[in-house]
């Protein structure tokens, strides 16, 4: 039930968001709910003794048309809530990615992440598919993700889900180790005046506000705006780093009713942003690495629409567009990038037992890269265009009991011309408390426009005769195959009792055609002088490896007012060699993340998370550290909210990254203490 | 559809303010369910619904029943001094003698056609289908902010011969005008 509704408002990217619902429920909140029916202090009772105005201001514990069985999710989720974010006290996406299972979370400075899922983390770190409500925002220059301007207002943030493990059948290319989903609240959900404003030590002022409304008898709108300024963090040196920044960012988003069978979604966002950047350039004269502190300016934009068709509860189909425009600017780089997509989904069932969705899709991404001595990339400008195309079919084997979901996705683009990506999942559901899962699927990452096409400035160094200069290159190469995974992957879920629930996923992965940079021919360039002798490494193919590991979730309903939740992931990464380029794989083994929710009285809220990260492999400098944050926050009035936070409360300042590789002209900040406080006004 | 107009009322705001701050939060099909109950009280039904003073009220569940055991303890009440009686029922023929009848989600392909057959019974029709008070229904569930509030079609009410106190109609969210 919840699949189909899902999948009409969505697409067939929301027929997994639908199967994902499906088991956020007992994951998320549904646990709640089924705790009530057999718990002692049973909510039905509770609910009435409520009188008609106290229900209309009752907070429900699910949203959704769901309270569904354990889920026939034949993949490794886990779903952050708009709620958990706003309980765990955090202020942007990439660090509320810390609450999910698998991500590794890694800050550099006060605006730069390293990111990613099940191991290869870096900086530029390449191998999530990360997508804003169906926008894909990994950029097609490296194929990571800018995550100093992935925002939104958090408060419309509806889930994020989170999808370990290779997801190209159904979403596309570079899901090879995951794919991270984030959908905000449809603009019903978001009626009338928020306006929120708060400050801290690093969060040095921010404000949000949002108008929601109706569009006459078949719309829904709403209007948003947002700023932040955020403070500068420490030089492993003890001075203050060049890393502060602010940003702000306006947008709106309407849906419409057009008929029984037809909605539409257009939605839209800009946004502006300085940042200060504390880098090392590279310079054939002394001091040969100059220390940069340079602003850069980002800016961008985007506005996407859909129609949803629904035929019926099971066949309909959808049609997806956006232009998205990026901009990013400094003294060593500059790229402005116009993105057009366009997609379309159809599902039917041609017989009782199939369950089919197939579709097609067209991007073509126009970059225009300013060329400075630093960083060049030959030809500047380029249009990267991938056609593609999947079909996935649902097979019911056993009703209720046995699935079989086989599918593939086959696409063209212009670095290496055709790839496929199938997958094969089985979903045994033994009892509607327990789910077994295995999967086989394979995925790919494209060549992006830097491996391809680099010409980047990596170390100068004085040296002994003619030339008298040695110049450190990484060039691109055109000659590059895509690099591909292959996932086994085997999973179990369970509502263990009526308040405990269980997620267990393990998996095995092997790499082929792991882009790392190798040794090239050195030789000798004269422009620009002085004439410098070229030491260049270049993109290859260079190696393969295999990873494997679990993680495990769970949560538990304490009482009433009281939820834990925890999650353990383990990782083994054995690849070599690893590390010279992007992708440089430095993971920690462990970690461990602890929550708790409380719900005092007087309409007090207590919440606590630990989060622990063992140190780096092949990286003696970042040892372990474990991160303490918490929040109170208290609800004075239905309009009025108050909350104070506190970060990082136990390892105080300390070091999550260190750059490797071709990451070195960034320098690492430490991590300080923070603290922040709150008001929220609802109207 | 045209005749139904609907409009915002301005005193939701001013509801919010003057209720209590919520309590626990609660499972979504429980505050439902809590809502069945209360409009029971708030509803009248034309004196032939009942067989007598005593014939209690019968609540139908059409289609995948979603409540799970929140309507089996709905099932101790009282209201007006009738007992409640729940029912499940598969077909829109089998709601003939339900004085409240909840349609599922499941329903959602149906629902049109289930409605236009029960437009005049003296049914007290509910459903969280989207839509559906447009399309015809009494009462609908909507989410709004995490919360449940409720739409109500005041016309087709009239046409069922259901008259809703005015308490319960200055709490709709959104009322479609006779």
């Amino acid at each position: 039930m919840g699949k189909t509704q899902r999948w009409s408002r969505c697409g067939w990217r929301g027929l997994v968001q639908g199967v994902m619902w499906t088991i956020a429920v007992p994951v998320g909140h549904g646990l709640a709910a089924d705790a009530a029916v057999t718990g002692p202090a049973s909510p039905e009772e509770a609910a009435f003794k409520l009188s008609l105005e106290e229900l209309m201001n009752t907070e429900i514990t699910s949203v959704g048309k769901k309270r569904q069985k354990l889920s026939e999710a034949a993949a490794a989720i886990f779903v952050i809530t708009g709620e958990d974010i706003k309980r765990g006290g955090f202020r942007s996406i990439p660090e509320a990615l810390r609450l999910a299972p698998g991500v590794e979370v890694a800050q550099v400075t006060a605006n730069q992440w390293a990111i990613t899922i099940r191991g290869f983390n870096g900086i530029f770190a390449n191998k999530l598919l990360v997508l804003i409500d169906g926008r894909e925002v990994y950029t097609p220059l490296f194929g990571g993700v800018f995550w100093d301007v992935q925002d939104t207002l958090l408060e419309d943030v509806e889930r994020i889900e989170v999808v370990r493990g290779p997801g190209g059948t159904l979403w596309g290319q570079n899901a090879v180790n995951g794919v991270i989903n984030v959908i905000t609240k449809k603009a019903a959900q978001t009626q009338g005046t928020f306006i929120e404003a708060g400050g801290g030590n690093l969060e040095q002022g921010f404000t949000s506000a949002r108008q929601g409304g109706t569009i006459g008898d078949k719309g829904e709108y709403r209007v948003y705006g947002k700023f932040f300024n955020r403070n500068s963090f420490a030089t492993p040196g003890g001075e203050a780093a060049q890393d502060k920044w602010n940003q702000g960012r306006g947008g709106f988003r309407t849906d419409w009713k057009l008929s029984g069978h037809d909605r539409m979604t257009v939605q839209g966002e800009g946004y502006s942003g300085n940042e200060q950047l504390d880098s090392n350039g590279v310079s054939l004269t002394a001091p040969f690495s100059p220390r940069q502190r340079a602003g850069t300016q980002v800016g961008g934009g985007n506005l996407l629409a859909r129609w949803d068709h629904e035929t019926s509860s099971t066949s309909g189909f959808t049609l997806k567009a956006y232009y998205d425009r990026t901009q990013r600017v400094n003294a060593v780089f500059g790229e402005n990038r116009n993105t057009v997509d366009v997609d379309f989904q159809h599902r039917f069932q041609p017989l009782g037992r199939h369950d089919v969705v197939w579709g097609a899709g067209y991007r073509l991404s126009h970059d225009n890269f300013r060329n400075t001595f630093d960083t060049s990339l030959y030809p500047p400008s380029y249009d990267f265009q991938v056609v593609s195309g999947f079909v996935q079919d649902d097979i019911t084997l056993v009703p209720e009991r046995l699935k079989l979901i086989a599918g593939a996705k086959i696409l063209h683009n212009p670095f290496t011309g055709v790839e496929y990506q199938p997958s094969g999942r089985l979903v045994w559901t033994p009892h509607q408390h327990h789910t077994i899962w295995g999967s086989i699927s394979r995925a790919v990452r494209l060549p992006t426009r830097v491996e391809e096409a680099a010409s980047f400035a990596t170390f100068a160094s004085p040296r002994t005769g003619f030339p008298s200069v040695t110049l450190g290159k990484l060039l691109g190469n055109t000659e590059l195959k895509p690099e591909q995974v292959v996932s086994y992957e085997l999973g179990y879920r369970a509502q263990v009792t009526p308040t405990v629930t269980l997620d267990v996923a393990t998996f095995y992965s092997l790499y082929q055609n792991l882009i790392t940079s190798g040794a090239a021919t050195p030789f000798v360039e004269t422009t620009p002088s002085p004439t410098h002798f070229v030491i260049p490494n270049q993109f290859q193919n260079t190696t393969g490896g295999r990873t494997y590991g679990a993680e495990v979730a769970t949560t538990w309903q304490a009482t009433q007012a009281w939820r834990l939740s925890a999650n353990y992931s383990w990782l083994m990464i054995r690849a070599t060699p690893v590390g010279t380029a992007f992708g440089a794989g430095f993971d920690p083994k462990h970690q461990f993340r602890v929550r708790s929710q409380y719900d005092l009285p007087h309409n007090l809220q207590w919440d606590t998370g630990v989060y622990y990260v063992s140190s780096l492999s092949r990286s003696s400098d970042i040892p372990d550290y474990t991160r303490v944050d918490t929040r109170l926050a208290w609800k004075a009035t239905e309009q009025w909210e108050i909350e104070a936070v506190g970060q990082n409360l136990l390892a105080g300042q300390h070091q999550e990254w260190k750059p490797v590789g071709s990451e070195v002209s960034y320098n690492p900040s430490l991590i300080p203490r923070s603290a922040f406080a709150r008001v929220i006004w609802h109207y | 559809m045209a005749l139904v107009v609907w409009l915002m009322l301005g005193n939701l705001a001013g509801l919010a303010r003057s209720a209590q701050a919520g309590g626990e939060p609660l499972p979504e099909y429980a505050v439902k369910s809590a809502y069945l109950y209360q409009f029971t009280h708030f509803v009248e039904w034309p004196s032939d619904a009942f067989g007598d003073a005593h014939a209690p009220f019968i609540l139908c569940v059409l289609g995948e029943d979603p409540f799970g055991q929140a309507l089996d303890v709905l099932m101790k009440k009282t209201s007006q001094a009738r007992r409640l009686l729940v029912q499940r029922v598969r077909q829109v023929k089998e709601a003939e003698s339900c004085h409240v009848l909840f349609i599922s989600a499941s329903e959602k392909d149906h629902v049109a056609q289930a409605l236009s057959s029960l437009a005049t019974r003296s049914l007290l029709t509910v459903s969280d289908i989207e839509g559906f008070a447009q399309d015809g229904g009494i009462v609908e569930f909507v989410e709004r902010e995490n919360k449940i509030r409720f739409a109500i079609n005041v016309r087709a009410a009239n046409k069922a011969g259901i008259r809703i106190s005015s308490k319960l109609l200055s709490l709709a969210l959104i009322v479609g005008a006779p």
